[in-house]
């Protein structure tokens, strides 16, 4: 019968006591580690996610929610911008702007959104290709690696999207499908939700949806100038040399090419020569021909710009530049984040301090109950004495009892603060289509542990104390 | 076995009480007889070295067991002295087996279960070796209280009033397990009481005043 075994028989023998202090410690210890995970993940989140971003140029609104929109995808837009107003950021000559990624959102599936964009969106988030190629082509989407996991979409699946960044089947956009090429590899950061496609497909698949689009010729609008386009479509016609093209004219082709695609794409793609033809007629819309300063009257959501160099005096007053001087809004991701940590934080502090009130009124009902306890053991701590006990082993039998509570409760409160993120994680995830992580451990839980230790301890030392000096002469004369 | 030089304990500044010099040699029983007040459970806790008395010595085996430090006396008292008390004290959240397993620890000892079966069934209590002291009648809680203070085989067995609680039937009964557990051990036996039915059964008695 050790010492140990012991405490662990003196503690279960008061089975509601110990329910209570397990209740109230666990609470304490599980609403920190919660705020902790909570905390550091959305913390990660957001910093993974920042990808080197140093200004984002978007319609005049809330700076927070055109961040929150554009870089994290969990707000609507504020609008949109004409490309034409945005020139001077979409330059790659701009002398210090190193990246600038043009960004349209505004249509989703299954909640996912729908991101017309360039290749440099890639780099900025640091992704790869897992399966597939990038999108090239209007209709093609290249997918994150959650949105293939959630919604199931593999190469060559063909899906609607809906107006809108909700999953609404009555929005859906039902003549213009888009084609997976696709699937990127997991990042991390909030590519991993995207779908990702030519700002193109978002100005096509939106014109699709005004009725005059209907026909071709308000179809042709969106194509560059004809004077422009037909250099290219003359080349085009001399690589393929020996079909007949000339009965076609391009842009028709190209608009009952989008009228077929939802139902009869693929006998489309498998003709033989319509295939060769209808890659041929869109040759201009690959994504590497499209030069958005071309098109100064459509429209974008956003731009995200990476300075060349961040510490620039320029750079830094371009946000303030472009706010005064402009119709545009510019915000640096940085101090919006930290403006939504500060709103946040005052919650976050606030559950803290309860968190901490909840510890200390658990150690105090962990002394009160070793304290009391005292008084009906009193005996039994004499007769341990009797029994050859040192004083310093009563001693150490408080401490033990208060120790074990501690270690006991800060298990069941971090088991009980990974239980509730993982419920946590399901809403959030259905909500922002963010992904937590319930079960990440952290070292930070290490140091709960010595934490709660170290409470377990203060709290059974005046008990202990108070054991240790048992007059066993006197307690048992008492009689 | 165990001797006394001038024992003497002081309540406070004015009020002490002396007791009279005694011995008692392995394997004997002595009874101490005394009135309610008269310091019985004092000289008690003083030959079981649970109070230092004031003056004078307690001797056993020619050693005086106050000279040492505290926790010397703490393991001497837990290897060499079983006490029998009045109220029979237990741990309350261990069996009855499981205090005597505390008792052996707390002693010094290792755990020997044999020990304990044969103490428990030689005192007829072995069928309540897995009860909890709550659930023991008065006679069954004071035969579990000699076994412990038997378990380490110690060298004195004090008993302070073992039978004031206990019907005729069984204050029989405890006794002569007492001294026949005693004697098997070849230990000194004192007895403190004022129950004058022991006075009939033992012949070494002394009074005190």
């Amino acid at each position: 019968m050790s010492l140990l075994r012991l405490a662990w028989k003196n503690i279960i023998n008061n089975p509601l006591n110990l329910l209570l202090n397990i209740v109230l410690f666990a609470l304490g210890v599980g609403l920190i580690n919660f705020l902790f995970m909570v905390n550091d993940q959305l913390a990660e989140k957001f910093d993974n996610n920042l990808a080197g971003i140093d200004m984002v140029i978007g319609a005049k609104g809330s700076p927070l929610q055109m961040i929150l929109c554009n870089m994290y995808h969990i707000d609507n837009p504020t609008g949109n911008i004409q490309i034409g107003k945005a020139k001077p950021f979409l330059n790659p000559k701009h002398p210090l702007i190193k990246k600038s990624v043009p960004l349209s959102i505004g249509d989703s599936y299954k909640g996912y959104r729908i991101v017309g964009t360039d290749y440099s969106i890639m780099e900025l988030y640091n992704a790869e290709l897992e399966r597939g190629k990038k999108w090239s082509m209007p209709l093609e989407v290249t997918i994150g690696s959650i949105v293939a996991k959630k919604t199931g979409l593999k190469t060559g699946d063909k899906f609607f999207s809906s107006h809108g960044l909700v999953d609404d089947e009555d929005l859906e956009h039902e003549h213009s499908a888009f084609r997976v090429v696709g699937v990127l590899k997991n990042t991390g950061s909030v590519i991993d939700q995207l779908i990702l496609t030519s700002t193109k497909s978002v100005w096509d698949v939106h014109n699709h949806d005004e009725p005059v689009a209907e026909t071709p010729a308000t179809n042709l609008s969106n194509a560059p100038p004809v004077d422009e386009a037909t250099p290219d479509h003359g080349s085009a016609e001399h690589d393929h040399d020996g079909h007949n093209h000339d009965d076609h004219d391009d842009k028709n082709h190209e608009h009952s090419a989008h009228e077929n695609d939802a139902h009869d794409h693929s006998t489309h793609d498998h003709g033989a020569h319509d295939h060769v033809g209808h890659n041929h007629a869109n040759e201009e819309d690959r994504v590497e021909n499209i030069n958005l300063l071309d098109y100064p009257e459509e429209e974008i959501t956003a731009i995200l710009i990476q300075f060349k160099n961040r510490t620039n005096f320029q750079a830094l007053n371009m946000p303030r530049n472009i706010n005064a001087n402009t119709d545009l809004q510019a915000a640096s991701p940085a101090i919006e984040i930290n403006r939504l940590y500060d709103m946040v934080g005052v919650g976050t502090r606030a559950l803290q301090s309860l968190a901490f009130l909840i510890s200390f009124v658990s150690a105090l009902s962990i002394f009160i109950s070793l304290f009391s306890s005292l008084k009906r053991r009193k005996y039994e701590l004499a007769l341990i004495r009797v029994l050859g006990g040192s004083p310093s082993k009563l001693f150490l039998l408080i401490i033990l009892e208060g120790i074990i509570l501690a270690i006991i409760s800060f298990l069941v409160g971090i088991l009980l603060s990974h239980v509730a993120m993982w419920i946590m994680a399901d809403k959030m995830s259905e909500a922002y289509k963010y992904s937590f992580n319930p079960w990440q451990w952290d070292i930070k839980e290490l140091y709960l542990l010595v934490g709660a230790l170290v409470l377990g301890f203060v709290a059974s030392i005046i008990p202990a104390f108070r054991a240790y000096r048992t007059d066993i002469h006197k307690t048992l004369s008492k009689i | 076995m165990l001797q006394t030089a001038e024992l003497e304990h002081k309540y406070s500044a004015n009020a002490s009480i002396t007791f009279p010099n005694f011995s008692c040699t392995a394997g004997e029983t002595l009874v101490i007889l005394g009135q309610s007040g008269v310091g019985k459970t004092t000289l008690l806790h003083i030959l079981g070295g649970l109070l230092k008395p004031t003056k004078g010595v307690v001797f056993i085996d020619g050693k005086d067991i106050y000279k040492g430090s505290a926790s010397k006396m703490d393991a001497y008292r837990g290897r060499n002295i079983g006490i029998v008390f009045q109220q029979a004290h237990f741990v309350q959240a261990l069996s009855v087996k499981e205090n005597l397993l505390l008792a052996q620890q707390m002693g010094g000892g290792t755990d020997n279960k044999d020990k304990i079966e044969e103490l428990l069934s030689s005192l007829n209590i072995s069928h309540k070796a897995d009860k909890y002291p709550e659930n023991l009648s008065q006679g069954e809680k004071q035969r579990a209280a000699i076994a412990r203070a038997l378990v380490n085989n110690p060298k004195i067995i004090l008993a302070d009033e073992p039978t004031s609680a206990l019907d005729d039937n069984n204050c029989n009964e405890v006794v002569q397990l007492l001294e026949q557990q005693a004697k098997e051990a070849n230990a000194a036996l004192i007895i403190v009481t004022h129950d004058n039915r022991l006075t009939e059964i033992f012949a070494n008695q002394i009074t005190l005043q």
